[in-house]
């Protein structure tokens, strides 16, 4: 279990990236949802003990924060947000580097534990490749068995899915579903809504460093019950729509357009309610629960 | 603790990793490779062996890791500072960032990583050493000298770089910035500060003095451990500094207390080392300064002369003990009497007759109280008990901290100096150490009167360790308890004591044993010289002949020793004397194998003779043996080369201190003066009348050493000379000056081989005693009745010289009835206010005495006469050399060709030129129709203001220079027009021209310009006086058309003239052309443009045409 009480952070220019953020991330897949620059980012680093928070604390698995951090750091797993560039590291080598400096100090094991996880990241006959040479899913990967090579019991994942195709999404989304089942946390952070639905079964959902919804997708998913609705509109008509309305999709049927919005109510338009999904969700929440929208 | 470690390992390693991986480093490690494989290859393996090298094993790897270190310094800050700057450039370093290690964990295996590959590389450096040298079949690896250099040189530095650049880039954040500032660190340390404040700021102990003995080891062992400290405790300053500055959030709050803690431990161990290696330099100053003031305090304290010494001396490990007894004879009447002794030596008792003396000690001081008034002239016996170790600092009080500082270096290799020696299998003493009591004090700098040493009979007792032989004057015998007894057959000044492994070579010739003491296991020469060993003994004997002959003095001893002693042995020059402490009475030190003399790599310069030579083996051997003699008849020792400036360089030589002359001289004779210490050194030099110096010497300076102590002593006294620091390579010249204006009246009067026999048989008078020099002045102006002793009053100012107007020689071939006679004429007028003495020679008699008046003479030249001096010759006479001695003129010392104009007359010889006569008066021979402009000319010569030159050329060359002439290079002139002698140009009393280097630009950048004042209009011929450079003489610009571009501007006319610069251009006056000239001034300027590579300005001159 992690639990953030009143946590800040003020960056050395001023930046409030963190405001008076409360938290209780319990076992399983925990996602963090938001927008860029929310402070998912700024959260995870300093939930990995990268970053000081400016105030307020962090307790993870009953380990202090900001006192207990080599012990924190012992179980943790982090794949960073960026994970590209490489210092001049064989695949295995960069594997067996994180696996030594966390504590897996017998060559043999360590060997063991290299290979399993080279073999179930699907990495195993590129071992000899220079890291850097890898593609971006492969690099990616490695960053998430990095993570994993030591068992850690929490496991934070800084958007690992962006620039990846569908293909490694749904991969990598199994891999850390199967490693879930291991009473372990894992946060997930994310802007990619789908990361979430289809994998965490609590969330977050952060805006403007602060944490705006904390619970189940599905509890989510209640909040935009009836709040989505289909409008068939003239082309003409499409600017007023969005003019009105936040627009989530627009699709052409014919002469006249199909368009999906999110609203409390529609006014002067013919429109049918409509099943919503964690995105429209996720866009109710942003534009009308949180009141970003505005008609000006 | 295992975890820590553990996790240091692993960051190291991977570190190490990507720096193998990295290009910078393999090139970098390629490189070092090439060079050293190549470098020990030539030193060990090549026909052009380094001696220094073979010599001393241990210079091997000193060498090796010294290159190394400087290539390594540099690259590590480039390669520590890249792990900061990767860390932050990778998004992956985060990942490693989130385990659980330390910052310190992270940081030192970061630092041991990079630490790591170099340590590879000098394990690298080592490894190609060793194999080299186990290749080689002439030396031996040294095994323990790989292990400290690797500790002393390598660690430290390496330590301190890093954990600098380290520090400076979390600090600075900023990599480019970093690589600036420690640039600039190391090419400041390096260039700039190199060996000053005492080598503290020399991290990567470039100028350290690191070399090993075989014999002794490191004899400077703490301050080699201190100093190394001071960077190794530095570096880890910065590395733990570094751990809480580092970027990273510490796994506990409190987790850089620790490191901030030891930061400070070894910040306080550096600075204290810092502090002990700064305060132990100083300390000597301030010690030698206490001893000279306690000499003074003591120096007119009642003495005794020491008549006879028995001294017994035992050694120990690091020390020795000693029983001295003493005769001798109060010189003034006392109850207490002033002894010296080293003061680092403990006194156990003092006895006289059986009673126990009170004595009172005062560092080196011990004032011995008898307990009763011994009159003066009385003679009593006393014995001393004394031992220890010998405190070095108390030698060579009287010379100058600048010049005890100075490193003593040949190529990398830097050397500590010391005076005497005491370790478990050896040790040296020698008089300058004070190993045994003496009477008076010694060096004081506020009366001379310390100086008078006496000689005293000695007989000698040594026991050494086990194993080890003594040696010392006299003939060394072992008695049956161990013990080696010694008593030379001569009184001497002081005796010395060398005790080591020794072995020995010996030959008996001409009643003169011959021997080479050496270290077991140095016998480098025997084999290599095994075709010539039975003439050896010959090529000794013809060497110490030719030395007797040239200065007409014998050599005293029975023995002749030439003694192995360890490389760190320095010596200096004393004011007084030329006798350095290398020369001991019938000995000769020589430091280890001779390192420092490449000659002594027998072996390739016996084969490298045959093939220069194309001689055989033994001839070829002979040349050698006599080559390496010769050190003992050189005056010059090593030459220090120097430039001052672009284009202008300058040589000074020191004294050799392998000269032989004091065997000959100082062992036997002591000639003092309560008033000028330098008394004896000044009949040395009048003895070995050297006053010429090197002619090739001059050609590089511009200016012979002899010309700039006349400078020198027409501005300041004798006395401020001999106190002056920057004059001491000068001295022997100053001294020799003093020496020949001294005793140039009296050889006047009497001739100078006459002046000089009898100089000679005084001194032969005096052999082994002490003699005054006021009384042998006495004594010789007595018997050439001049006044020499109130010249002496002269040296207390400076002196005047005189210019002189050397005509030239004119050879007038006369048939006297059927006899053929050679007339040489030739004039010299003293133009200035003062007399003034000049020296003819005929022919090369340099070094040589000849008592024909006609080829060796002094004639004295009286204010404002001229005098011509003619010689009857029966063949063509040699060339004339005119030396001017103490005169004005540049150069001092003149060669005149008898060849170029010789007139032929058949006639009788006319009674004057009978004999060698001097008519005075002879009217200057000026030619009135001629009119010529010299450099000299300050108001009618003018040279070109300065071009425009770039701010680096124009700093590099901004340089002041005590003297107007300097001397320059022709492959590389001065970019400033530069003043310089030579015989060669043309000059009334100072021969010189200005030299600029010449340029492609069309009118040249600069000119020089002779204004010629015009007598009346008439036809006049140009002329320019050329002097052919050897670059010109010899062709070796290889260019037949270079000419001297001139410009002659008269009335309104403007005309080019030019001169042909070739080897076939004669030398002297050559015609630029015939001009009508009207105005009253002509003004020609030459030009600095020119296809040679400079351009002289001398002079120019106007004939009129009849």
């Amino acid at each position: 279990m992690i639990t953030i009480k009143g946590l800040n952070k003020v960056y050395s220019n001023g930046n409030h990236a963190l405001k008076d953020i409360n938290l209780e991330i319990p076992a399983g897949m925990f996602g963090l949802l938001g927008p860029n620059g929310a402070g998912k980012s700024t959260l995870m680093r300093i939930l990995v003990a990268l970053l000081e928070p400016s105030s307020g604390e962090v307790n993870i698995f009953g380990y202090d924060l900001r006192k207990k951090r080599k012990e924190i750091r012992s179980i943790l797993g982090y794949l960073p947000q960026d994970f590209r560039f490489f210092a001049k590291y064989k695949t295995y080598e960069f594997l067996d580097y994180a696996a030594r400096l966390s504590g897996i100090n017998s060559a043999k094991k360590r060997k063991q534990a290299v290979d399993t996880m080279l073999d179930s990241v699907g990495l195993f006959d590129v071992r000899e490749r220079y890291a850097n040479k890898l593609s971006g899913g492969m690099k990616r990967r490695l960053g998430i068995a990095q993570a994993l090579i030591h068992n850690p019991k929490v496991i934070i994942v800084d958007e690992p899915t962006s620039g990846l195709d569908p293909e490694e999404r749904i991969r990598f989304r199994n891999l850390l579903s199967e490693v879930s089942g291991n009473d372990v946390i894992i946060i997930l952070s994310t802007h990619i809504v789908g990361d979430i639905s289809s994998t965490c079964k609590r969330m977050a959902l952060m805006n403007n460093g602060k944490i705006s919804f904390n619970g189940s997708p599905q509890e989510m998913l209640k909040h935009a019950e009836g709040k989505v609705w289909r409008i068939k509109v003239q082309g003409d008509e499409l600017q007023q729509i969005s003019n009105l309305y936040p627009v989530i999709s627009t699709i052409p049927s014919g002469a006249i357009w199909e368009v999906q919005v999110v609203a409390d109510e529609i006014k002067d338009y013919e429109a049918e309610p409509y099943t919503p999904n964690l995105e429209h969700a996720y866009v109710y929440y942003m534009e009308n629960k949180l009141n970003l929208w505005t008609n000006d | 603790m295992i975890s820590f470690i553990r996790h240091i390992r692993y960051v190291s390693k991977f570190e190490s990793k990507l720096l193998l991986r990295g290009w910078f480093f393999r090139i970098f490690a390629i490189l070092v490779i090439l060079i050293l494989v190549t470098l020990n290859i030539q030193m060990l393996l090549s026909d052009n062996n380094f001696w220094a090298v073979i010599a001393l094993p241990s210079n091997i790897p000193y060498f090796n890791l010294l290159l190394l270190n400087t290539g390594q310094a540099v690259v590590a800050i480039f390669l520590a500072s890249d792990f900061l700057k990767r860390d932050k450039k990778l998004d992956t370093s985060e990942v490693f960032y989130v385990r659980p290690l330390s910052n310190a964990e992270y940081v030192f295996g970061k630092i041991l990583g990079n630490l790591r590959v170099f340590l590879i590389l000098n394990l690298i450096a080592m490894a190609i050493s060793i194999i080299f040298t186990l290749a080689s079949p002439d030396t031996s690896v040294d095994w323990s000298s790989y292990l400290v250099y690797f500790f002393v040189i390598s660690i430290p530095t390496l330590v301190y770089i890093i954990g600098l650049s380290i520090f400076l880039m979390l600090v600075l954040r900023n990599q480019a910035l970093t690589f600036i500032l420690l640039l600039g660190y190391i090419g400041v340390t390096l260039f700039y500060v190199s060996d000053k404040f005492y080598y503290l700021f020399d991290y990567m102990a470039y100028y350290l003095p690191l070399m090993k003995s075989t014999i002794v080891g490191f004899p400077n062992w703490d301050t080699i451990i201190t100093h190394r400290a001071i960077y190794f405790f530095a570096g880890l300053t910065c590395i733990f500094i570094t751990i809480p500055l580092f970027g990273r959030l510490p796994n506990s709050s409190r987790g850089s207390y620790p490191w901030i803690a030891l930061s400070i431990c070894t910040l306080i161990i550096c600075v204290g080392a810092g502090y002990k290696h700064v305060s132990g330099i100083l300390w000597q100053s301030e010690i030698r300064l206490a001893y000279t003031q306690i000499n003074n305090q003591y120096v007119h304290t009642p003495k005794m002369l020491i008549d006879k010494y028995d001294i017994s001396v035992t050694q120990h490990p690091q020390i020795f003990t000693s029983s001295t007894k003493m005769t001798g004879l109060a010189l003034a009447t006392s109850s207490v009497f002033t002894f010296c002794l080293n003061p680092g030596l403990e006194i156990t008792e003092i006895k006289s007759e059986d009673k126990v003396l009170i004595y009172n000690r005062e560092k080196q001081i011990i004032l011995i109280d008898f307990g009763r008034e011994i009159a003066k002239g009385d003679t009593v016996s006393l014995s001393v008990n004394y031992g220890g170790r010998l405190d070095n600092s108390f030698c060579y009080l009287d010379i100058p901290k600048e010049e005890l500082e100075k490193h003593y270096s040949m190529f990398l290799f830097n050397s500590d100096k010391q005076y005497s020696f005491q370790t478990d299998n050896y040790a040296l003493l020698t008089p300058e150490t004070y190993w045994y009591p003496r009477p008076g004090t010694s060096y004081s700098d506020k009366s001379p009167d310390w100086q008078q040493t006496y000689f005293s009979r000695f007989t000698l007792n040594v026991i050494p360790l086990s194993g080890l032989i003594p040696l010392s004057q006299g003939e060394g015998t072992e008695n049956e308890d161990g013990s080696y007894s010694f008593a030379p057959e001569y009184p001497a000044q002081a005796i010395s004591l060398i005790i080591g492994n020794y072995k020995h070579k010996s030959t008996l010739k001409d009643s003169v044993l011959y021997s080479i003491k050496y270290i077991d296991g140095h016998d480098f020469f025997s084999a290599p010289l095994d075709s010539i060993s039975d003439t050896i003994p010959a090529l000794a004997r013809n060497l110490k002949e030719d030395i007797e002959r040239t200065y007409k003095l014998d050599y005293p001893f029975k023995r002749f020793s030439i003694i192995e002693v360890p490389a760190q042995f320095y010596s200096y020059p004393h004011a007084w004397s030329q006798a350095q402490e290398v020369l001991q009475p019938e000995m000769v030190f020589f430091t280890e194998k001779g390192w420092d003399n490449n000659q002594l790599c027998i072996k390739n310069y016996i084969e490298n003779y045959k093939r220069w030579m194309q001689i055989g083996h033994e001839e070829a051997s002979i040349r050698l043996v006599n080559n390496i003699l010769s050190i003992f008849a050189r005056t010059e020792g090593n030459f220090n080369f120097s430039s001052s400036g672009r284009g202008t360089y300058n040589i000074t030589s020191q004294a050799n201190p392998y000269f032989i002359f004091p065997q000959l001289f100082n062992f036997r004779y002591n000639i003092y003066s309560p008033d000028w210490a330098v008394a004896n050194r000044v009949v040395e030099l009048y003895l070995q009348n050297n006053l010429a110096g090197n002619e090739w010497e001059r050609e590089v300076n511009g200016i012979s050493s002899s010309e700039k102590a006349s400078l020198l002593l027409e501005k300041n006294t004798f006395k401020d000379l001999l106190s002056d620091v920057e004059q001491r390579n000068l001295m022997n010249s100053i001294a020799g000056l003093k020496a020949a204006q001294l005793f140039a009246p009296a050889e006047l009067k009497m001739g100078v081989g006459v002046f000089r026999d009898f100089l000679y048989r005084i001194l032969k008078d005096n052999t082994f005693r002490n003699v005054k020099l006021e009384s042998i002045l006495d004594t010789m102006g007595k018997i050439s009745e001049t006044d020499i002793l109130s010249n002496l009053a002269t040296w207390n100012n400076p002196v005047p010289l005189p210019v002189y107007d050397i005509g030239e020689p004119e050879v007038i071939h006369v048939n006297d009835r059927g006899v053929d006679f050679f007339v040489l004429n030739v004039v010299i007028s003293n133009n200035s206010d003062y007399d003034g003495i000049v020296q003819i020679n005929l022919g090369d008699t340099r070094g040589q005495q000849d008592d024909d008046l006609r080829t060796n003479r002094k004639v004295l030249i009286p204010a404002h006469k001229s005098k011509q001096l003619t010689s009857i010759w029966d063949n063509e006479p040699d060339d004339l050399t005119v030396n001017t001695m103490i005169s004005g003129n540049l150069p001092s010392i003149i060669r005149l060709s008898t060849k170029t104009s010789i007139k032929n007359e058949t006639r009788k010889l006319t009674e004057q030129e009978r004999d060698y006569i001097l008519p005075e008066n002879i009217s200057d021979n000026v030619r009135s129709d001629e009119v010529i402009v010299d450099n000299e000319d300050t108001t009618l010569f003018i040279l070109s203001k300065e071009a425009n030159i770039g701010l680096l050329p124009k700093w590099m060359d901004n340089t002041k220079t005590q003297f107007k002439y300097s001397g320059f290079g022709w492959w590389r002139p001065p970019i400033r027009w530069t003043a310089t002698t030579n015989a060669g140009y043309y000059g009334k009393y100072i021969r010189s021209a200005y030299v600029v280097k010449s340029v492609s630009t069309r009118g040249g950048t600069q000119t020089a310009t002779w204004n010629i004042p015009v007598p009346v209009p008439a036809y006049y011929e140009l002329y320019y006086h050329v002097f052919k450079d050897n670059s010109v003489r010899y062709n070796w610009n290889r260019n037949n058309n270079a000419e001297y571009k001139f410009k002659v501007a008269y009335g309104k006319d403007v005309e080019d003239a030019y001169i042909r610069m070739t080897n076939s251009t004669n030398d002297g006056w050559e015609q630029l052309g015939v001009y009508y000239f009207e105005s009253d001034t002509v003004s020609v300027t030459l030009s600095n443009e020119c296809k040679l590579n400079s351009v002289t300005a001398d002079a120019v001159k106007i004939v009129r045409r009849r």
